[in-house]
């Protein structure tokens, strides 16, 4: 008997976004990265388009993280006070096909970097690696607008994704991106109205729709994963169906969040049933990373290379049967 | 020491704050604002009693103090006697005015547009008709053929004339009896309290003291009180007197009130805040009046489920507790002896009943002054956006009710800029091409702050000329200079000082824009929530009832414009102003309509909220203006091209 899969027909397509920018664009990366462009549910390659398979980004830091977990230092422990040497490493040695830089350092409570500082560090690595940059701030407003303003103006023209802005603190930072022509997160939290109110509130101060991202500030395995999956799932449904405001790609920092939790670093002595450390740590993200593209993920900044390694891969297999069906 | 302690209280001096009437002693030295907090009065300072906010202000009628001159008060003012509490000091027995707390402008909806096309129409009596009746007699004197009791005859004469079953007399009434019933030839009048067929004889007078029959309908609100006084043999109002509720000091919403009575002491303290409050208006509307208090029998008070329990000091908290039950949803007939309420001892109170913990008394008076359950086809929208916000769908056939917690923000309460709808409020305000604004005051007195229907349309114009986003944050760019920086963030200035009554900027800042955001959004979302469980889209609503403190009038565009109210046809809205008190009138002046109030309180089918799951979605969806999802408000995106 021919069994006919029932399609789900959409009327919207997920917004395409660019991030990085070549000589010829005005910049200095070797290749661009363009995320999202579908016209269905992830992975549902028989139903609509998937023009561009979702990116996956590491991570450097201006700053040492106080809590670097040990099972990355194993990998990362000559470089990771060398941002534009902790870029090079992932791009080469692990394939990243962006890297995020992460000014926690210019919080003031956690270093208070300058401005220029900062600038420098994302110079650095920009002169590094040829990849697109994404650029990673933190909740301190007043600090990260100047901040995100001073790296716009010293990347001008490189594109990169300026990762974030919230809707009580939008403005300077949005207006960077338009004046330095980069791309731009908007993140909010956990919830369908608020991530539609912010994406409007932009696109009210003209801030061009083919430079969103959404970051809809998920968490990790075990830590309420269900919830932010639906909500992910409700975004995507609702931009599918038409709500241009919603259909933006989406980003997600399953390393961010993974490495925050006490099953990444809770040592194996005192928790013998939860099994190898550095295995748990990977899988932890890995679980994560992979339940959200399920849902709609379009770009992951990930911190462990095996974790990394088996995301990008499952993305690139999956896709690759998209071209044999 | 008992010498000691009496030479304290010697040296201690009386403040006597008005409207509120309460006196309280201090010892000499006692600032004027710690006064005022012995006295649990609703007065809030933003700096803490430095002198700098000049929120507290006050004026001085009687007595000699010192006050300390502050950059905050005008010296025009100071002259006339205002001064700061936080900065005079007590040095004599003073009379002080808070004068923030102005009697509301209230006109009874009897005499509205609306009431008089629909006061045949409504689901309530529009009639005379009270449970307490006078009742003249002329009683045949005692012979010794004729030897029945006084009581006795009272009891034959009354069953003759009104065909009763029961007639039960109150003890006060015997002890008087003898005297009374002789002492004008037997002509005298009877105060009966009727049930049905049975009554309670609650006051005999000769009739040559000439004793009349008063009522006092009041509403008992979260923020604001208000009362009728009424004359029950003409239906006449003859006073109207309102004010702050004084448990304000004590919390803001239902939710802190109850959880400020879960001290030992605390629930009676509110119940005596409540009494007093009641007490002062009642004093205040019979002097107005020249009625005498032992004239009045009959009170019919309505407010929100937990606004009675604490006027009768039953314990509120399983209000708030999950499965959210109140102690009771109709109470029987009270006593006022037994509250302490200005009116004659052997008075009778009614509470209009409550649905439920969350969907009081005032809702159910409310339903009465509206056409709603006349009809049985059509379905009528009931919206009450007071401190706690109410709203009931339906008509004749169905009721369903749910309550949100809307926050008293259109009761002027909570924002600094706001205030009641009393003399000096901004009541309609429009912006100017040139950003100037042209409002209107209530009593054409100098601008003091805005009124609920006032903020409605401060949050439109900005809308509307764009100087906030549709977060409702200022657009700094646009409104240049208009951005001042206050104590409490950001704001914009509405009037400068000069022409404004206490000489300081009128300024609305963006946490009061946050505010009235946040309060419209719970009402707004309620409505949907509500409407979505009946299955019915907005454009099946017939008619909107709009209840509630926002003051005289209420320009609907604006509320459809801020997200409100839905955006329907402009002719459907009806806004009724104080539909509580109205109710509470209703019930005062016919018996029948506390039938009717109870018929529709056991009608209606209440949702709660709190375990609707989509309730918080649609919320944060309407914490947008007017509302995330655009296509809600056709009207308001083809105005404003959003």
């Amino acid at each position: 008997m021919n069994f006919e899969i029932p399609k789900e027909v959409n009327t919207g397509k997920v917004a395409e976004v660019t991030i990085g920018a070549t000589s010829e664009q005005g910049g200095t990366r070797s290749h661009t990265v363009t995320i999202g462009g579908s016209t269905s549910l992830p992975f549902h390659f028989f139903e609509g388009q998937h023009p561009h398979r979702p990116a996956v980004a590491m991570e450097v830091f201006d700053k040492t993280p106080k809590k670097y977990l040990d099972s990355l230092m194993d990998y990362f422990g000559d470089v990771i006070d060398k941002p534009g040497e902790m870029a090079k490493k992932c791009v080469d040695e692990y394939g990243a096909e962006l890297i995020s830089v992460r000014l926690e350092g210019t919080h003031p409570e956690k270093g208070d970097k300058s401005a220029e500082e900062a600038a420098e560090t994302v110079q650095q690595v920009l002169e590094s690696v040829r990849v697109p940059l994404i650029i990673s701030g933190h909740s301190h407003f007043e600090k990260i607008n100047k901040v995100m303003k001073k790296v716009c103006e010293v990347t001008e023209g490189e594109n990169c994704l300026i990762n974030y802005v919230e809707t009580d603190n939008y403005k300077t930072i949005a207006a960077a991106c338009i004046a330095y022509k980069h791309t731009l997160v908007a993140q909010s939290p956990i919830d369908v109205n608020l991530a539609k109110q912010l994406n409007i509130l932009l696109t009210d101060m003209n801030f061009p729709p083919e430079r969103i991202v959404m970051d809809p500030l998920t968490s990790t395995l075990g830590y309420g994963l269900e919830y932010t999956y639906s909500i992910m799932e409700r975004i995507r449904n609702d931009g599918l169906a038409g709500d241009k405001m919603l259909a933006f790609p989406m980003l997600i920092n399953p390393g961010y969040e993974s490495f925050r939790v006490k099953e990444t670093w809770a040592p194996e002595k005192e928790y013998p049933d939860w099994g190898n450390l550095e295995q748990r740590a990977a899988y932890w993200e890995i679980a994560t990373a992979m339940s959200l593209l399920l849902t709609g993920t379009e770009l992951l900044i990930m911190y462990h290379p095996r974790a990394f390694e088996v995301v990008k891969n499952k993305i690139i297999e999956m896709y690759e049967s998209k071209k044999e069906s | 020491m008992t010498n000691k302690k009496s030479r304290t209280e010697e040296n201690n001096f009386k403040v006597k704050f008005l409207p509120f009437e309460t006196i309280v002693e201090v010892p000499p030295g006692t600032s004027l604002l710690d006064a005022v907090k012995t006295a649990s009065l609703p007065l809030k300072t933003t700096c803490g009693g430095k002198g700098t906010c000049g929120d507290c202000v006050i004026q001085i009628i009687e007595g000699t103090y010192h006050s300390k001159p502050s950059a905050a008060l005008s010296d025009k003012l100071a002259s006339r006697g205002f001064s700061l509490a936080c900065q005079t000091e007590v040095k004599d027995n003073i009379t002080v005015q808070l004068p923030q707390f102005r009697e509301l402008d209230i006109k009874s909806i009897v005499d509205s547009k609306f009431f008089k096309e629909q006061r045949d129409n409504i689901s309530g009596v529009y009639e005379l008709n009270p449970s307490v009746k006078k009742i003249e007699l002329l009683l045949s004197p005692p012979t010794l053929e004729d030897n029945y009791s006084d009581l006795r005859r009272i009891e034959r004469q009354l069953q003759k004339e009104l065909a009763l079953k029961k007639i039960d007399c109150e003890y006060s009434v015997l002890k008087k009896l003898a005297q009374t019933v002789r002492k004008n030839k037997g002509k005298i009048s009877i105060f009966l309290s009727l049930s049905g067929k049975q009554a309670t004889v609650i006051d005999v007078a000769p009739q040559s003291e000439g004793k009349k029959l008063y009522g006092i309908a009041c509403d008992v609100g979260t923020t604001t009180v208000a009362l009728h006084l009424v004359d029950l043999q003409n239906e006449k109002i003859l006073a109207t007197a309102s004010s702050l509720n004084q448990q304000i000091a004590c919390g803001e919403d239902i939710i802190s009130r109850i959880n400020f009575a879960q001290k030992p002491g605390r629930l009676k303290k509110l119940q005596e805040l409540i009494i007093l409050t009641l007490n002062n208006l009642i004093k205040k509307a019979s002097k107005s009046a020249k009625v005498s208090i032992s004239d009045i029998y009959l009170a019919s008070v309505s407010g929100n489920t937990t606004m009675i329990h604490l006027l009768l000091n039953l314990e509120p908290r399983y209000i708030r507790e999950e499965p959210y039950v109140p102690t009771f949803n109709q109470v029987p007939t009270i006593l006022s002896r037994d509250l302490g309420l200005k009116m004659n001892n052997e008075g009778r109170i009614y509470c209009s009943p409550a649905v439920g913990s969350y969907v009081g008394g005032d809702i159910t008076a409310g339903l009465l002054c509206t056409p709603i359950l006349r009809d049985s086809k059509k379905v009528a929208l009931f919206i009450d956006a007071g401190t706690n916000g109410e709203l009931v769908v339906g008509n004749k056939e169905w009721l369903m009710t749910c309550a949100c917690s809307a926050g008293p923000a259109f009761e002027g309460s909570g924002i600094k800029c706001g205030m009641p709808a009393s003399e000096g409020a901004i009541e309609e305000i429009k912006m100017l091409d040139s950003g100037e604004f042209k409002y209107k005051v209530i009593n054409g007195t100098k601008p003091q702050g805005l009124c609920g229907s006032g903020l409605v349309d401060l949050l439109a114009e900005l809308f509307t000329f764009g100087y906030i986003d549709r977060h409702g944050k200022f657009n700094e760019k646009k409104a240049g200079k208009k951005i001042v920086k206050t104590e409490e963030g950001k704001g914009f200035l509405i009037e400068e000082g000069k022409n404004c009554y206490w000489g300081k900027d009128l300024i609305v800042t963006e946490n009061d824009i946050s505010n009235l955001i946040r309060t419209k959004a719970a009402v707004f979302s309620a409505c949907s929530v509500l409407l979505k469980n009946v299955g019915l889209g907005f454009d099946k609503i017939d008619s909107v009832y709009i209840g509630g403190g926002f003051g005289q009038h209420l320009n609907i565009n604006n509320t459809i414009r801020i997200g409100l109210l839905p955006d329907l046809k402009r002719e459907k809205f009806h806004y009724l102003g104080n539909s509580s008190l109205l109710g509470a009138y209703l019930i005062l002046l016919s018996d029948k309509n506390k039938d009717l109030a109870n018929e529709i309180a056991e009608k209606m089918t209440y949702i709660e909220l709190n375990t609707e799951p989509t309730y918080m979605n649609e919320f944060t969806g309407a914490l947008f203006l007017p509302h995330t999802d655009i296509k809600l408000f056709p009207s308001v995106k083809q105005t404003l091209n959003l």
